[in-house]
């Protein structure tokens, strides 16, 4: 028994009752076939018919929501920033574009969920004030699942895309959160747990070998990482990526080919020159891969966010690949910019 | 064929998603292009849409499409937005300026011929793996035309009298596809194209590409100012006896003249 991709299935499909369970799901609710029912069907009860409070049945109350600004513990948190996004983009729909998942044992799934949002922001917002606009921005959820509650969640979102979408910089909306952060006390544990954690990883050797093949997906990932990231061999890209690529990444950026991917990965070391990268979870289902990774570096340099601050900076991302033919394709990067600016601009 | 919930649709310079973003877009396409007679045709996954209104004035759009069964999962669609403009008496410069403030322009990132340097204008084309074999020769000479500027490529597979139209309802024969090529290249003059898909069916062959380049001369009533652009162009062409007789090569001139006109964002 295993789950039904959302591939070649319109949402008139993946919402109409999915008949028997098709995927051993100890403790789901009856109505759930498999983890991608799951993901797809609790996503549009709680967002689109509004049913917050099932946050209470499908949320493990002492849930953890790891975000760039902070971890959030507890349902009362989740079911709090909910209506918050609700009141703001009360007509948001979730598009679920993509839901890549792995086993993880003794009745856990680890979903990694990828959804267009489009969304009228008719009421305040943590970004602002309602501008009437309507933006489509991605968000990207890593739940870990078991027994119908998401009991740990990485939450990563575009909120720069959000922001440039509703006519607002980047840069002030960070700039006004840094100034609270910093009156609020000193720099938060949480960031400096994460950064330390990151940077005590120990260096691999030197990558002379071949890549695998993106077909294994656990190895492949771990691999490009290290080698095109932390051994800044950016050429890699060329090894492993199609030469028609399309990549979508923070910001709402859309990026063509070799030139502008590796131009990516040189611009985000030209940003944090020291930067180390941790591949924290790996799933991966048929022509799907879904990496998240942290990392952690300086601000050292100009390339994509301004003058050099020179201070520490932390990154939760999430990436999704699609590949075809022994190549990526396409790939969707998400983490929060406006976390990332916010830290520049001396918060957090 | 169907939208998805999730089925995307890419230009030059948008990026809409989502079936009720599509379903309002088309809408807003049938009422403003509801007086003109549209026929179709199909090679492959592209459809050629060609408007035309009783005086004979029209424009034609290219949609390339990725199916997941009878579905559409994601489209790329290129139009001549200079001959739509004159055909819906829309002014030029003014949907310019208009598409290029409401487009999000990031600054650019990477080059444009990674890695391969000095050797990016060799003999063969980069094609993606997946892209059949057989539209290698056609692809090896637009290689040596756009990125060698090798114009006289073309003389091994295009006919002299290749019956060619181009953007903003330009015709002629091999020569003026040359002009076109080369005065377009010499407004972006590090212009590389990058191939993204192919088609071979029949006597028909079509290509989906990409033109990035940066702004080094007048171009579109703007002063050069190192602007990088990026297009996405559509070929299609019919072959007799292996030499290409008709030719059909779209980009949109209202994208790049939009791209021209406005400052990457703000961070």
């Amino acid at each position: 028994m295993t789950s039904r991709s959302i591939h070649g299935r319109d949402i008139a499909d993946l919402l109409a009752p999915q008949g028997a369970r098709r995927q051993d799901l100890p403790g789901f609710d009856t109505d759930y076939a498999d983890i991608v029912d799951y993901i797809i069907r609790c996503t549009h009860r709680i967002w689109e018919q509004k049913d917050v409070g099932l946050i209470a049945t499908h949320y493990a109350p002492d849930i953890v929501v790891h975000t760039m600004t902070g971890p959030v513990v507890g349902i009362a948190g989740v079911i709090a920033g909910t209506a918050r996004t609700l009141s703001a983009f009360p007509d948001r729909t979730l598009i679920g574009e993509a839901v890549i998942w792995s086993d993880e044992g003794d009745g856990a799934y680890l979903s990694s969920h990828r959804i267009t949002s489009i969304a009228t922001n008719t009421g305040q917002s943590e970004l602002g004030p309602a501008t009437g606009r309507r933006i489509a921005f991605t968000t990207i959820a890593d739940c870990l699942c078991k027994a119908n509650l998401i009991v740990e969640e990485w939450l990563v979102r575009d909120y720069s895309a959000m922001a440039l979408g509703l006519g607002y910089r980047p840069r002030t909306i960070a700039h006004g959160q840094a100034e609270a952060d910093r009156a609020a006390g000193p720099p938060a544990r949480w960031r400096i747990e994460a950064m330390e954690e990151i940077s005590a990883v120990s260096s691999t050797p030197f990558p002379n070998g071949p890549m695998p093949p993106v077909t294994q997906a656990e190895a492949f990932a771990h691999g490009y990482f290290d080698r095109a990231l932390n051994h800044r061999r950016f050429g890699t890209v060329r090894d492993v990526y199609s030469p028609a690529a399309r990549w979508f990444g923070p910001g709402g950026r859309r990026l063509f080919g070799h030139g502008e991917v590796t131009g990516w990965m040189t611009a985000l070391i030209g940003t944090f020159g020291d930067l180390r990268v941790r591949v924290e979870h790996v799933a991966a289902v048929g022509d799907e891969i879904a990496v998240r990774w942290s990392a952690a570096g300086t601000h050292d340099g100009g390339a994509l966010y301004g003058a050099p601050s020179g201070r520490p900076i932390y990154i939760l991302a999430v990436t999704h690949w699609r590949h075809a033919h022994g190549v990526i394709v396409e790939e969707t990067t998400i983490f929060d910019e406006i976390a990332l600016l916010r830290q520049i601009e001396g918060g957090l | 064929m169907t939208y998805f919930h999730r089925t995307s649709r890419t230009t030059t310079l948008d990026w809409l998603r989502g079936r009720d973003a599509l379903v309002a877009a088309d809408l807003a396409d049938r009422i403003e292009t509801g007086k003109f007679a549209v026929t179709t045709e199909t090679v492959g996954c592209l459809t050629l849409h060609r408007f035309r209104n009783d005086a004979g004035s029209g424009w034609s759009r290219h949609v390339w499409s990725r199916t997941e069964g009878e579905f559409v999962v994601s489209e790329t669609v290129v139009e001549d937005g200079a001959a739509s403009c004159r055909a819906l008496s829309h002014d030029f410069e003014t949907k310019a300026q208009r598409l290029g403030e409401s487009a999000v322009i990031h600054v650019p990132l990477g080059e444009m011929r990674a890695g391969s340097g000095q050797f990016a204008a060799g003999e063969t084309a980069l094609l993606p793996p997946g892209l059949p074999e057989a539209i290698r020769p056609i692809a090896d000479v637009i290689q040596r035309a756009w990125n060698g500027r090798d114009f006289a490529a073309l003389d091994r597979l295009w006919a002299q009298d290749v019956a060619w139209t181009g953007p903003d309802s330009q015709q002629g024969n091999r020569a003026a596809l040359v002009s076109w090529i080369a005065a377009l290249i010499g407004k972006f003059d590090d212009a590389v194209l990058l191939f993204e898909e192919a088609i071979l069916e029949g006597d028909r062959a079509a290509l989906l590409w990409r033109l990035h380049g940066h702004h080094s001369a007048e171009a579109f009533g703007v002063s050069p100012a190192g602007t990088r652009i990026r297009l996405i162009g559509s070929t299609v062409l019919r072959l007799l006896d292996g030499r290409v007789v008709e030719d059909e090569t779209l980009i949109d001139p209202l994208a790049a003249a939009a791209q021209l006109r406005v400052r990457p964002i703000a961070y």
